[in-house]
């Protein structure tokens, strides 16, 4: 049994891209979010194990959603993926409690060793 | 050869220059880097003398070259004697370079101090605190990525984190070197370097890293981060949280063991030449490195060391290589040339306004589209030519260590000189002429304003006086200050001396205020000082400063606080090629007022103007001011009564006055250009524009004019 994945990026183009990356190495996406307050609402209905993060979101910001998400579980595990030049935001939500981050264009398996490094 | 002379003195003052940044820098705290770019420096002087065939300058050099090699590769001592030996030789360097067409003269002092190098370099004494080249740690890095290397931290802590290192150990806490490599291509390693410090102090204290964390910041580094901590770390579980962090390829812990009391940071290493003194202690044997008591000291030994002699000459090539890349992309040019580029540019301006001018006369639309593209280009070459012209101020202020260093030698106070914004840039014209007013402040402030040690002392100050010299921008200024935090200008002795001067009349001397009394400094004739000393009390005061300041369309000001200091501000326009001017009409022909001598313009009715004593006069806000007509001082025509008046209130540091003029025509940016010689001195012309319309029209100097 693969680990559940919660995908959060406005974009989706962005979604699909590490929909298929994720589901081809094993995992198990179990919901997309489109903005920070769906994957808020999204983590409480879905318990995934995992969840990436964009940061630059409408309606609600990447950073601001993982606030909210340690706030109701502080074991959640988040990844930031994150485009380049956004070094002050990433700090901002490795403090706010991501785990971790990547940097977008990524590579397939980049993504994949950061799951698991994550998720064990 | 002739022609290559001026680009030899060019190099060979900016080598020296560094000579002696190093110099004062090595003084302070020893480091490889120091050595490394004084050994070029000399090396660089020795290349460039030879060819030249300056023999003296090439065999000094060599003496110094050597000597700096053997240094760098750990075979001499660095101690005070040292570097004073090394500051003759770089005085007498810039001695010979100075005096190129007469060297000879010096040549028993060369060949005396050649000796005294040679001899120095003959003392194998035993070796202690050399620190290594960091760059060598750089390197080592490369060669084996299994992070089980020992850095030479013992070179690279400084007093601070021994103390702290010495806490944590009286703390029962162990210290760890931590290496992180991450993996090739990484992206926003800044970031990635942030997540492995939040990991690493979630368990420990970081006391340094290597790059540092100012170049982890900012990304200036490569693959490769040592970290030295303290604390009582789970190792497996800290290694194991730090590789779980993505992108991190490899991770090594080393415990540096110690034994007894730390007190200083000796450095053996197996396998450096002139190192060979490693210290194992049977406990430590087991150890990757040991940490051991020598001496009173703390000896780190690296047990299996694969550094060889031929690594080390490796390690030099890239350090210098390393070094040599921070050198700017820049090509010389010969001032001159640049001179009659902006000069060239000034007449492009000039003439593009006047075809604009006529343009707009012909109301043919294609011909101002297109006028109005040459308008953009022009103003954007006259921007580019004008920051060609700027030069960071770092070129006055860099030989002012060096000068306050010797000054405080030689009265024997101990001063330290804080400097800040030398990066700020100004017109090279201006930089130029600001290094001589600066001497001065500074000679005064170390000569007059600071206090001997027991003054200083008895007063409840740190015995160790600051100069602060600073740059920074404000609007379009940029204000130089010089502040020390001496015994301040007592204004009493002021008043007292410029009334033994004759500057001041008995009754004025009762009115004068604080602030006031202060400028009297700047009157010609006035020197507080008491007695005439080797350092200032030259005969050439304040008002030297005030003059040649001015002279740049410069103001200084002086703040003063008894008993703890002053502060000297130097107001610098960016630039003098290029003023904005209000342009004024006065008996028919335009007059060009520097913008930044101007308070404001008004209107005044003839019943508004008083008389004093015969003199004009007008109250504006309760001020009274001096009201003079352009055209009578200009002696271009007499006062004519009008309905109304249009002023001129100008201002240069505390005069104020108004100047009549026919008409205000408005703002312009003019180009100066100097007068001819034959006309060069005339008071009250500060130098000629061309208008647009071809039109000569002189500038007016302000301050001239209010004499």
């Amino acid at each position: 049994m693969g680990k559940r994945i919660l995908i959060t990026d406005d974009t989706a183009f962005m979604r699909m891209t590490l929909r298929n990356v994720l589901e081809k190495n094993g995992y198990e996406v179990v919901g997309e979010a489109e903005d920070g307050l769906q994957a808020v609402e999204m983590y409480s209905s879905v318990n995934p194990d995992l969840v990436t993060m964009d940061i630059t979101m409408p309606k609600m910001d990447g950073i601001e959603a993982i606030k909210r998400i340690m706030q109701k579980d502080p074991d959640a595990k988040i990844i930031v993926v994150s485009a380049m030049g956004q070094k002050a935001l990433v700090i901002e939500a490795l403090n706010s409690g991501a785990k971790d981050f990547i940097v977008k264009p990524f590579q397939p398996d980049r993504i994949v060793e950061a799951l698991q490094k994550v998720g064990g | 050869m002739e022609e290559y002379r001026d680009l030899f003195l060019a190099e060979a003052n900016e080598y020296l220059q560094n000579l002696n940044r190093c110099l004062l820098e090595m003084e302070k705290e020893p480091q490889g880097e120091q050595l490394t770019e004084m050994f070029r420096a000399a090396h660089s002087l020795k290349g460039m003398a030879g060819t030249m065939g300056y023999d003296l300058i090439s065999g000094l050099t060599h003496e110094m070259e050597s000597l700096l090699d053997q240094l760098r590769s750990g075979e001499a001592t660095i101690e005070k004697e040292f570097i004073d030996l090394l500051f003759d030789a770089v005085d007498l360097v810039q001695l010979l370079v100075d005096n190129l067409e007469n060297q000879d003269k010096f040549s028993a002092e060369v060949k005396a101090l050649e000796k005294k190098l040679q001899a120095w370099g003959l003392r194998k004494e035993l070796h202690k605190n050399l620190p290594p080249l960091e760059a060598e740690d750089e390197q080592e890095a490369e060669k084996d990525a299994a992070g089980q290397k020992q850095i030479a931290w013992e070179g690279l802590v400084n007093e601070f984190e021994k103390e702290m290192l010495k806490d944590a150990v009286s703390r029962g806490e162990k210290i760890y070197q931590i290496y992180i490599c991450l993996r090739r291509g990484s992206l926003l390693k800044s970031v990635r370097a942030f997540l492995v410090l939040k990991n690493i102090e979630k368990q420990g204290e970081v006391i340094k890293t290597l790059p540092s964390i100012h170049e982890l910041e900012e990304e200036k580094f490569d693959r490769e981060i040592f970290l030295l901590i303290t604390g009582k770390p789970d190792v497996a579980a800290l290694k194991e949280s730090l590789e779980k962090i993505a992108e991190v390829e490899n991770v090594g812990i080393i415990e540096i063991v110690e034994q007894g009391e730390p007190k200083a940071w000796e450095i053996t290493r197996d396998g450096i030449p002139g190192r060979k003194t490693s210290v194992m202690h049977p406990e430590a044997v087991n150890e990757q490195t040991a940490l051991s008591l020598q001496d009173g000291g703390i000896a780190l030994a690296l047990k299996e060391s694969d550094d060889s002699p031929e690594d080390i000459s490796q390690v030099i090539k890239k350090a210098r290589s390393l070094s040599s890349r921070s050198t700017e992309k820049t090509i010389r040019v010969e001032t001159a040339k640049l001179d009659n580029l902006v000069n060239l540019v000034g007449e492009l301006i000039i003439n593009r306004t006047r075809v604009i001018e006529l343009g707009k006369k012909t109301g043919d639309e294609l011909l101002e589209g297109s006028l109005e593209q040459l308008e953009r280009i022009t103003a954007e070459l006259q921007s580019v030519v004008m920051a060609l012209r700027m030069v960071p101020i770092k070129q006055v202020f860099d030989r002012f260590p060096r000068m306050v260093r010797d000054l405080s030698v030689e009265k024997q106070k101990e001063i330290e000189l804080i400097i800040s914004g030398e990066e700020t840039e100004l017109d090279r014209t201006i930089v130029n002429q600001i290094g001589d007013p600066l001497v001065h402040l500074l000679r005064n402030a170390v000569d007059h304003g600071l206090e001997d040690r027991e003054e200083r002392i008895s007063n409840g100050k740190d015995p160790v006086g600051k100069i602060y010299l600073e740059a920074r921008h404000e609007g379009s200024h940029v204000v130089v200050s010089v502040e020390d935090d001496g015994r301040g200008i007592d204004p009493e002795a002021i008043k007292a001396k410029a009334l033994e001067k004759n500057i001041i009349t008995a009754e004025e001397m009762d009115k004068i205020g604080f602030e006031e009394s202060l400028r009297l400094i700047f009157k010609n004739g006035f020197s507080t000082s008491r007695e005439v000393t080797d350092i200032s009390g030259r005969g050439v005061g304040m008002d030297v400063v005030k003059t040649s300041i001015e002279a740049i369309n410069g103001t200084v000001e002086v703040k003063s606080k008894p008993g703890r200091g002053c502060r000297f501000m130097l107001r610098l326009p960016l630039t003098l090629a290029i003023i904005r001017t209000l342009m004024v009409e006065s008996a028919k022909e335009v007059y060009a007022i520097p913008i930044e001598a101007v308070r404001e313009n008004l209107y005044i009715e003839p019943r508004d103007i008083k008389t004093i004593q015969g003199d004009k006069v007008i109250t504006l806000r309760e001020e009274v001011l001096p009201l003079c007509c352009l055209k009578e001082i200009l002696g271009m025509g007499r006062f004519e009564e009008q309905d109304i008046y249009p002023v001129v209130v100008v201002q240069t540091g505390d005069k104020k006055a108004g100047f009549i003029v026919d008409k205000l025509l408005g703002q312009q940016e003019v180009v100066i250009k100097s007068l001819s010689k034959f006309v060069n001195d005339i008071k009250g012309i500060a130098g000629a524009t061309v208008l647009g319309d071809g039109r000569v029209t002189l500038i007016l100097d302000v301050a001239g004019l209010l004499e």
